[in-house]
């Protein structure tokens, strides 16, 4: 499957050949379905009805009738957020009579698989949200337009919005991304854990943090393992933990400028030889569990604490446990953290007044008014450096909303992120906390792979 | 002139008239086994000589996927992971199948019970199962470890230990088909006619003497079967993988099919995971003649 639209954007390549795009888009979905071919051939009815149906009325933007724009808008925020963004919506509608936001909320994994598919069948949203980490793919291959005239037209203050949440979208030098929220990962803690074993409040730096960890860790739980862990952090399937502990002893997985694979620098060999340590000789920390899992065990009070984004309160409220939220304790060299966040794109194909209202719309989500909303209701700091505590009804969110200048990136401008992520950072992660070999060679392995996949130009 | 009877009235003979409804009747399974079963395969075959990445126009590779499958550590590995999976499960779940079979076709209080519940597992969907069976195993906070703690067992690191997270996707795996495999066994075994082992008591056969020269043999038609198809549906495991480990710890509970999942679908690469799934149908066709070959040699025809 491929996009036949993007040929009008390649120098020398004649007509768009819409004629041919169906066939295409039917013949992705015949594509490789062998062996899965059950589940397939379900999904790819599914995805054909879908399609029909999500496009059937949204599709013709800049169209409309009575001079209203209808812009459409795919994203997969399904979870406790969802009702946030759909107020969000509401709202826009209302106050824009002029245009009109169709939105399509899907699992993530859904959206994924849509989105190509239904780009080259013309029938592609025109506004999306997905993940940062993913974006850099989609902009190198110009599914997305750059969205910098959204600032020189006044629509949306530079200056206004949280540094890194803009970073998050750049890619070079840029803007295909415009934040739909950002947050910094951070340190939770059980008040209730902490207070029983005596400690006051949240650790400082790695030498309070040791010694917290140990003292936190302790019980007989099932085959040897402490009944209650200090520490947890997913380390497959999850927003990355290891590489938040790497940058604080100066170490990290690539540079900021995207090219420089750090992961086996010697201050990422030594901090990970100290972790690997506290993990595997004083087990201050399950090993190999996914995001899911740590989120589960810190629920189950099993686990003291947990470096994780916003979305996890919502879950300890129902579990009732009494938590903190605090910075990463700063390591021998820096306090630092690594970021997370979803990002607006706008198709290559929207023009004209379909992209002045996909703009209009994304400016009056990171709005004041609206930001301060979605961050009391759904949890998430706001994407804007000028709202502060005081706007902040949760006390956690007004932390989140604190830290976020200190979040960096993970991999910046990585066209390969997930598979990064998924081939060879998590795999060497869970090897080396697994005693499967030295950290030092592990990591040398792992960044000679990382060389091969990193986007140097 | 008035046609003979065996004419049809439009013209066609009875003969034709019959072919043209049998092909009638056929036509919706051809439809639709050709639309979903042989395009789909014959255009992945196509697929898996091209470089189909859904961002750009394929391009035609020859054999660069295939050659990038050999020198690929990750498929190698979970090639090894795709045929020890099915060494281990294929005969544990069909030997369990039998025995289970053979106790369960016997007279005995609660019969319909037991076999209804090691039936039922072969109904539910193996996801939610994985789900069900992640919870009771988990080695923290599951309810299996917890119980084990005091009779002094430990599970380890549960589906978290790279050395045993391929028994606890096995485990689930054997669990979920014995029934369904059981099943098939009990309809065999009740084709077998009773005189035949009337008239080994008679000449006092024991009842191994029984198995071996009455049962054992006239339930290979059974066997093989049963062997084809539970050596393919433990070459395509997946769903509880996909459930409980994700493929992990590092790749040590990959097989091909969530390597074909992985690389199509989450890395949108469909030219490579075209080509793994290729030589995925090779090796199950493989396999399967094999059986085929065998026991077709072993056959009893009665």
């Amino acid at each position: 499957m491929y996009i036949d639209y993007l040929r009008e954007y390649r120098p020398g390549n004649s007509g768009p050949a819409m004629g041919a795009v169906p066939t295409a888009h039917r013949t992705w979905m015949r594509g490789d379905a062998v062996d899965l071919r059950r589940k397939l051939t379900v999904f790819a009815a599914l995805a054909a009805l879908g399609t029909a149906a999500a496009c059937g009325g949204s599709g013709s933007s800049g169209g409309g009738s009575g001079g209203t724009v209808t812009v459409s808008f795919w994203n997969g925020f399904t979870g406790g957020d969802r009702p946030g963004v759909e107020h969000l919506v509401d709202e826009f509608n209302k106050s824009h009579p002029k245009i009109h936001v169709n939105m399509q909320i899907m699992p993530w994994d859904v959206f994924y698989q849509k989105l190509l598919p239904a780009y080259g069948a013309g029938k592609g949203p025109d506004i999306t949200a997905m993940s940062a980490n993913q974006l850099a793919e989609y902009a190198s291959k110009r599914v997305f337009q750059p969205l910098d005239d959204a600032f020189s037209s006044g629509l949306i203050d530079k200056s206004k919005i949280v540094p890194g949440a803009l970073q998050a979208g750049q890619y070079a030098a840029k803007q295909y991304g415009l934040p739909a929220n950002f947050t910094p990962l951070l340190l939770y803690y059980n008040k209730k854990l902490f207070k029983q074993a005596g400690i006051a409040g949240p650790p400082a730096n790695w030498t309070e943090w040791t010694a917290d960890l140990k003292k936190l860790t302790k019980g007989k739980g099932p085959g040897g393992a402490p009944a209650q862990y200090g520490l947890t952090m997913g380390t497959h399937d999850s927003v990355e933990g290891i590489p938040i502990l790497l940058a604080g002893q100066g170490g990290g997985v690539i540079g900021s400028d995207g090219k420089t694979v750090t992961l086996d620098s010697p201050q990422s060999v030594q901090a990970m030889t100290y972790w690997t340590d506290l993990v595997r000789n004083d087990h201050v920390m399950p090993v190999g569990t996914s995001g899911a899992d740590a989120d589960k065990l810190m629920q189950a009070g099993t686990a003291a604490m947990e470096v994780n984004g916003p979305w996890l309160t919502s879950s300890l409220d129902q579990a009732k446990i009494d938590y903190g939220v605090a910075m990463v304790p700063a390591g021998p060299a820096a306090q630092t953290t690594i970021d997370d966040s979803v990002q607006f794109s706008v198709g290559s194909r929207v023009k004209g007044a379909a992209k002045k209202a996909a703009e209009e719309f994304i400016a009056f989500w990171n709005s004041r008014d609206s930001q301060i909303y979605f961050a009391n209701t759904t949890g998430f700091p706001p994407t804007r450096t000028d709202i502060g505590a005081a706007d902040l009804k949760n006390p956690n969110v007004a932390v989140f909303a604190k830290y976020a200048p200190k979040a960096v990136p993970l991999m910046p401008g990585q066209t390969q992120f997930p598979q990064m992520q998924s081939e060879v950072i998590d795999p060497t992660f869970e090897k080396i906390l697994n005693g499967k070999g030295d950290p030092a060679t592990l990591l040398k392995q792992g960044a000679t792979q990382l060389r091969s996949m990193v986007s140097g130009s | 002139m008035r046609r003979s009877g065996l004419q049809a009235r439009g013209g066609l003979s009875l003969r034709a008239r019959r072919r043209l409804s049998a092909y009638g009747f056929i036509a919706p399974s051809v439809i639709i086994l050709g639309v979903f079963l042989a395009w789909p395969m014959i255009w992945s075959l196509r697929t898996s000589f091209y470089d189909a990445s859904q961002f750009a126009p394929p391009t035609f590779v020859g054999l660069g996927n295939y050659r990038k499958l050999l020198t690929d550590a990750t498929f190698r590995g979970d090639l090894v992971n795709t045929l020890e999976y099915a060494a281990v499960v294929t005969p544990i779940s069909v030997g369990l199948a039998l025995a289970f079979a053979l106790m369960l076709n016997r007279r005995l209080r609660g019969r319909s019970f037991f076999r209804a519940s090691i039936f039922l597992p072969a109904v539910l969907s193996l996801g939610v199962m994985g789900i069900a069976w992640d919870f009771v195993l988990d080695p923290n906070i599951g309810l299996l470890p917890r119980w084990l703690q005091h009779a002094g067992l430990s599970l380890g690191n549960g589906v978290h230990d790279p050395n045993w997270a391929m028994a606890y996707v096995m485990f689930v795996g054997i669990w979920k088909n014995t029934g369904f495999y059981m099943v098939m066994y009990l309809a065999g075994l009740g084709t077998i006619p009773t005189d035949f082992y009337e008239a080994a008591a008679i000449d006092g056969a024991g009842p191994w003497a029984r198995f071996r020269n009455i049962t054992w043999p006239l339930l290979s038609n059974t066997t093989l079967f049963v062997f084809v198809i539970a050596a393919i549906a433990s070459l395509q495991a997946f769903d509880q993988i996909f459930v409980m480990t994700r493929g992990g710890p590092f790749f040590k509970t990959e097989t091909l099919v969530y390597l074909i999942y992985r690389k199509g679908f989450t890395d949108f690469d469909f030219g490579y995971a075209s080509a793994a799934a290729w030589v995925l149908v090779v090796l199950v066709f493989a396999i399967s003649l094999v059986q085929n070959f065998y026991f077709s040699r072993r056959q009893v025809k009665y």
